[in-house]
């Protein structure tokens, strides 16, 4: 019996005449790696941006650590987001004038950590995500599949309880992709950080414990899914 | 191979008669246009089948025409065989290659049946997936062959899928097609 | 299948230049903004180009017309006919102002005619200029009035004075003889003309050139706005099948058009912008209207070259672009930033103006009237393109530091984009105006006039002519004068001997000052003195004094009198007593009464500066009776309105450029922040706090602002000080400018800060973070 570490109930969200998500539900258990799968337009992405607390879901229920996410206001959001949740995307995440490895300290060094010691710890990480070489290089010039891994490094660095990625894979190829996907799951698994992945491949959600389907705004948890 | 076909053939048949009772050469005759295409059933196929469904009592004869022959006869399901094209249809296959025969053959049948083709779609969908998970396990853990063995399997899964989703996108087209 | 016809040729080229037109006109708000300030910046530019190509003609209008009315003694006195008159100068000074008069006699019925008048003046009538009847018939002209009290029956016409703010009378006499005062002339004109001084022309050069500069750096900065839409339309343009060419056609077409609306708006300029010029003054030279006039040679060439230019710069600079279907790319920059050619810019510039600055001659020639503003020019660009380089270089081994600045800093080091353009031009309007300041302290140096009013008590200089007037009488007035006080009165005269002839013989003179022992106590240092004791005191020019025994000729009448040999020499405390030959300081009993009746009489004063009616009472008292000269005063003088005016304007001038380059920095800085949102919002996602993101905003905007207006102290001062030399003019370092411009640069950057905070805030919210 594992521990429900954030769930979400009969979310529902809607963007002027659109409704993107129509009573969905998620639960998410501590150090698993959880897909969310469905077609474009689905409103998988806006699941996952109410579940982050980015988006205030209209209706329904978020509960973390005792508190619903829907209920609280902008800043205490965001706060929770500093302290507890991290993200990935699929590009554009990286500051592009800093080098790899002031990207990757740069969660710690806005905490307040000294720059020697927050390199430091950035470079482990680094290591760990196999992209050592691109420390001293600039995001714009290192290839998608580094760039990506270092993006994981620092969405990992600030020991986040939940690690979002929101189709982290999607502009790689299958080897990088697979690579990157390997080492995520690897680290998130390490640091003991669940991770919510929104995605369309199937090969990347083979990485995953267990997925959800969204369709048309519900979700579908799959059959005979078990806690691990 | 013709294991494979012939359970096709029986749960077919099956499915076909929860629609309505039909008659010998009826059947023999839908499974022709619907999932015959270039091989169509013969005669011999379909009595045995036929003979091997009434000795499970999954069908029963309902009435016989005049003339001879066992196309004659009027065959029902009953309602062991409504139980096993359900048990059928809500179970899903294992995945593996030349899978998508079968698959076609149930999602017809369930439109047939008046049974939710999405659910049975994602019912595959998730146990397709529960084999790719094993399948990353065990490349994370094996060597370079595993690997290359486990991707090439991965690969076709995947490809199965695409199937899967792209026919689930499809369903409404497919239900005006099938019950006409 | 219709055949489409491939059009070549110049059919090619009209048909795409005029897209290029018709894009300049529709291009939507944006484009149509690129236009305007194209044309804006284009007719400002072809202005400033008319202006200067109108100097010339300005000088020679004032040069002929001063020469036309020129009226000088030659020394060839001709026999009194018909066609001479007799002229006696009697200029005088009203405070700050220089007024010239002259004394006409005709001697028969057709004398020569002052241009500007119909007719010489009936005696006692006066024909004065426009602004002298306006200064006479105001309150302010009450005090001159005991001057001029004759009636004025004309009023002299523009042909006669060299600006509408000349000030001249011609009074018509009838009691001159020629010889004693006066002297006969049979013509007017053909004198010397009106020599400005070469640092007029420098300083208007200058002005021209750097204001020149501001405005194409200006266009450049605008030329920024509406980029975007204007990439968007080319890649649709090549989208639908035109080539590279085609492209860059367009693109000319639609520059074209806008120089070509800018050469239109420019003559509009010119022709409003001339009116104006009336109604400056700077010092008391003023310019007429008419006088503007551009050199006919060089408006075709302005005509010309300004579209050629600017069509010019939009083509090589499309040559860095990339037009494709898909979007418009900027070649990367070269990692290799050469250097050395920005380092070589300004110091061509500057060793072009070298010959002239280091050896102090500016002439006026055509080669300097060339060679230094292109000089300035590459001074002056080359700051613009030092400070890319400069910044990099200064940037290169931070590494720390705390975050914002981290961020800051790698931002900067990761290259510039339009910011450096514009903290460049920021730079450049900066040291343009350093150096012209400079150059215009050094120009209210040497143009300080003559006027009376001072901080301090000014000395006043009266001399009498030969005639032996009422001294004591004319004293006890004086001293009645409320605010002006009698120091000295003594008599001199001026003695001369020249023994040979003019080529290969010597020239002996000296000042002699009759006076008493209490004077020369204070001319001199004079201690043991005498009834009967002569004194001589060396000028500072002249070591050669007559020598003793020698008898010079003094006055008009050459009354001779020996130097005596028992001389007392002593030094001059006061430099006017020995005048340029050297002085002999004689009681009066050591001359014959010959002497003393040849000798004229000196009396010296001193006004109140808080009196400044005092002098013109003077003058008022002397100037009339014909016995006094004009009164003449040295002093320290009060900065005028000039100074000031012309300070201010440079400041606005400086401002407004800021300004305009300000809101492009702004502009820069919100599209950047746009460009950055998504990253924005990821940053802000874990954790980044406002105030941080503030901050490197801050440093971001600073550092290159900060570097550029070092530069442009160090660049402009350089230039300010070659400028000076050139001219030969003390040169000194106007501390309090450069701190006013460092300022105003450092809180543009502060500005540009403020502005952008509030969107940097907005695009840190959150929901920055949906990807739709």
């Amino acid at each position: 019996m594992s521990t429900s570490l954030l769930t979400a109930t009969g979310l529902r969200k809607q963007f002027g005449a659109t409704t993107a998500l129509d009573g969905a539900d998620l639960t998410i258990n501590a150090g698993e790696v959880l897909a969310i799968m469905g077609p474009s337009g689905s409103g998988k992405s806006t699941l996952l941006h109410c579940i982050a607390g980015i988006v205030p879901a209209d209706s329904g229920s978020v509960m973390y650590q005792g508190r619903d996410l829907v209920a609280m206001s902008d800043s205490q959001r965001s706060a929770l987001r500093r302290s507890d949740f991290s993200f990935v995307f699929q590009f554009g995440q990286l500051v592009p004038e800093l080098t790899c490895l002031e990207n990757v300290a740069l969660p710690l060094r806005i905490d307040g950590t000294k720059r020697k010691e927050a390199e430091r710890q950035a470079r482990e990480w680094l290591d760990r995500l196999e992209v050592t070489d691109v420390a001293d290089h600039r995001p714009g010039e290192v290839s998608g599949g580094q760039g990506q891994r270092v993006a994981v490094a620092r969405s990992l660095i600030a020991r986040p309880r939940i690690l979002f990625a929101d189709e982290p894979t999607g502009a790689l190829d299958s080897l990088n992709g697979e690579a990157v996907m390997r080492l995520l799951t690897e680290a998130a698994a390490e640091s003991g950080c669940a991770v919510v992945l929104v995605t369309h491949e199937a090969r990347v959600a083979a990485y995953s414990h267990r997925e959800v389907t969204v369709r048309d705004g519900r979700t579908r948890q799959a059959v005979g899914a078990l806690n691990d | 191979m013709c294991i494979v076909l012939s359970v096709t053939i029986r749960h077919t048949f099956l499915g076909l008669l929860e629609q309505q009772p039909r008659h010998g050469y009826d059947l023999k005759r839908e499974y022709d246009e619907r999932f015959g295409s270039d091989r169509p059933l013969h005669y011999g196929q379909v009595y045995s089948t036929l003979s091997r469904l009434l000795k499970n009592g999954l069908i029963e004869v309902e009435g016989v025409e005049p003339g001879d022959g066992p196309e004659r006869k009027r065959y029902t399901i009953t309602d062991a065989g409504v139980t096993d094209v359900a048990d059928w249809l809500s179970r899903p296959e294992k995945p593996e290659p030349y899978l998508q025969n079968t698959l076609y053959s149930k999602v017809v049948l369930a439109l047939l049946t008046g049974r939710s083709a999405a659910d049975l779609l994602d019912t595959q969908r998730s146990e397709h997936l529960r084999l790719m998970r094993e399948l990353t396990k065990r490349k994370a853990a094996g060597d370079l062959a595993d690997q290359l063995i486990c991707d090439f399997a991965l690969f076709h899964l995947e490809a199965d899928l695409r199937w899967l989703e792209l026919t689930a996108a499809r369903l409404d087209q497919l239900t005006k097609v099938v019950t006409g | 299948m219709t055949e489409r016809r491939i059009v070549t040729g110049w059919r090619r080229w009209a048909i795409d230049l005029t897209t290029g037109f018709r894009f300049a006109l529709s291009g939507g708000r944006s484009g149509v903004v690129r236009t305007l300030l194209t044309t804006t910046g284009v007719g400002l530019a072809v202005a400033l180009l008319l202006m200067a190509a109108s100097l010339p003609t300005v000088f020679q209008e004032r040069d002929e017309r001063a020469a036309a009315m020129s009226i000088v003694n030659d020394g060839m006195e001709p026999a009194a006919t018909d066609h001479t008159m007799v002229v006696a100068d009697v200029w005088t000074d009203f405070g700050p102002i220089d007024i010239r008069g002259f004394q006409l006699q005709p001697d028969g019925s057709t004398p020569p005619v002052p241009p500007g008048l119909t007719s010489v003046p009936a005696a006692g009538e006066l024909a004065v200029s426009p602004a002298l009847a306006q200064l006479l018939e105001s309150p302010e002209g009450e005090l001159l009035l005991p001057r001029l009290y004759y009636p004025v029956t004309q009023v002299i016409g523009d042909e006669g004075l060299i600006g509408p703010n000349y000030y001249i009378y011609y009074l018509g006499a009838d009691d001159l003889t020629a010889g004693d005062g006066a002297y006969r002339i049979d013509s007017i004109g053909g004198g010397g003309g009106d020599v400005l001084s070469p640092m007029l022309l420098l300083l208007g050069l200058t002005a021209i050139t750097i204001l020149l500069l501001s405005v194409v750096l200006f266009v450049g900065v605008a030329s920024r706005f509406g980029s975007e839409s204007r990439d968007r339309r080319l890649a649709a343009l090549r989208l639908i099948g035109a080539d590279r060419a085609m492209a860059r056609r367009v693109a000319a077409g639609e520059t074209l058009l806008g120089s070509v609306f800018g050469l239109i708006a420019g003559v509009v300029f010119f022709l409003i912008g001339r009116q104006f010029v009336e109604l400056i003054e700077l010092w008391d030279i003023s310019v007429f209207a008419s006088d503007v006039t551009p050199m006919p040679a060089l408006v075709p060439v302005i005509f010309l070259a300004v579209p050629i230019l600017t069509v010019g710069v939009t083509w090589l600079s499309m040559r860095k672009l990339i037009v494709e279907p898909l979007g418009v790319f900027r070649q990367a920059r070269g990692q290799d930033r050469k250097v050395w050619w920005r380092i070589a810019i300004p110091l061509i510039g500057l060793a072009i103006m070298a010959p002239v600055a280091l050896g102090g001659e500016f002439t006026g020639t055509e080669m300097d009237m060339i060679s230094i503003p292109v000089g300035i020019v590459l001074a002056l660009v080359g700051v613009a393109a030092l400070l890319p380089w400069v910044v990099e270089v200064a940037t290169r081994r931070i590494r720390g530091g705390p975050v914002p600045w981290q961020l800051a800093i790698r931002r900067i080091q990761l290259g510039g984009d339009g910011a450096g353009r514009a903290v460049a031009g920021i730079a450049v309007a900066a040291a343009g105006a350093i150096a012209l300041q400079m150059l215009f302290t050094g120009a209210q140096e040497e143009m300080t006039l003559r006027t009376g009013i001072s901080d301090d008590s000014p000395a006043v200089y009266i001399s009498s002519y030969d005639d032996e007037p009422d001294v004591d009488r004319t004293v006890a007035e004086l001293r009645a004068i409320d605010g002006f006080t009698v120091d000295h009165q003594y008599r001199s005269v001026l003695g001369f001997k020249q023994i040979g002839d003019d080529e290969t013989g010597e020239f002996y003179a000296a000042d002699l000052v009759i006076g008493d022992c209490e004077l020369f106590r204070q001319l001199a240092e004079v201690t043991d003195c005498g009834e009967g004791d002569v004194f001589v005191a060396q000028s500072y020019a002249n070591d050669q004094l007559p020598p003793a025994g020698m008898a010079l000729e003094f006055g008009d009448d050459s009354v001779e009198w020996a130097i005596p040999e028992d001389m007392i020499t002593v030094q001059a405390l006061d430099a006017r007593i020995t005048g340029f030959y050297g002085g002999i300081l004689a009681t009066p009993s050591a001359v014959d009464q010959a002497v003393v009746d040849a000798s004229s009489i000196q009396i010296r004063g001193r006004t109140d500066a808080s009196k400044p009616d005092a002098i013109e009472h003077v003058r008022n008292l002397l100037e009339p009776t014909g016995d006094w000269q004009q009164v003449s005063v040295t002093g320290s003088v009060l900065r005028d309105g000039t100074f000031d005016g012309i300070r201010r304007g440079i400041l606005a001038g400086v401002v407004a450029v800021m300004t305009l380059i300000g809101l492009s920095l702004i502009v820069g800085m919100l599209e950047q922040l746009q460009e950055r949102r998504r990253l924005l919002s990821i940053l802000s996602s874990f954790g980044t706090r406002r105030s941080t993101l503030g901050w490197s905003i801050l440093w971001q905007v600073s550092i290159p602002v900060l570097i550029g207006a070092l530069l442009a102290v160090i660049v402009g001062s350089v230039a300010g000080m070659a400028l000076m030399n050139m001219v030969s003019v003390p040169v000194m370092l106007d501390w309090s400018n450069m701190a006013l411009m460092s300022g105003m640069a450092v809180l543009m950057a502060l500005v540009v800060t403020l502005l952008s905070l509030p969107v940097l805030w907005r695009l840190m919210r959150s929901d920055g973070l949906r990807t739709e």
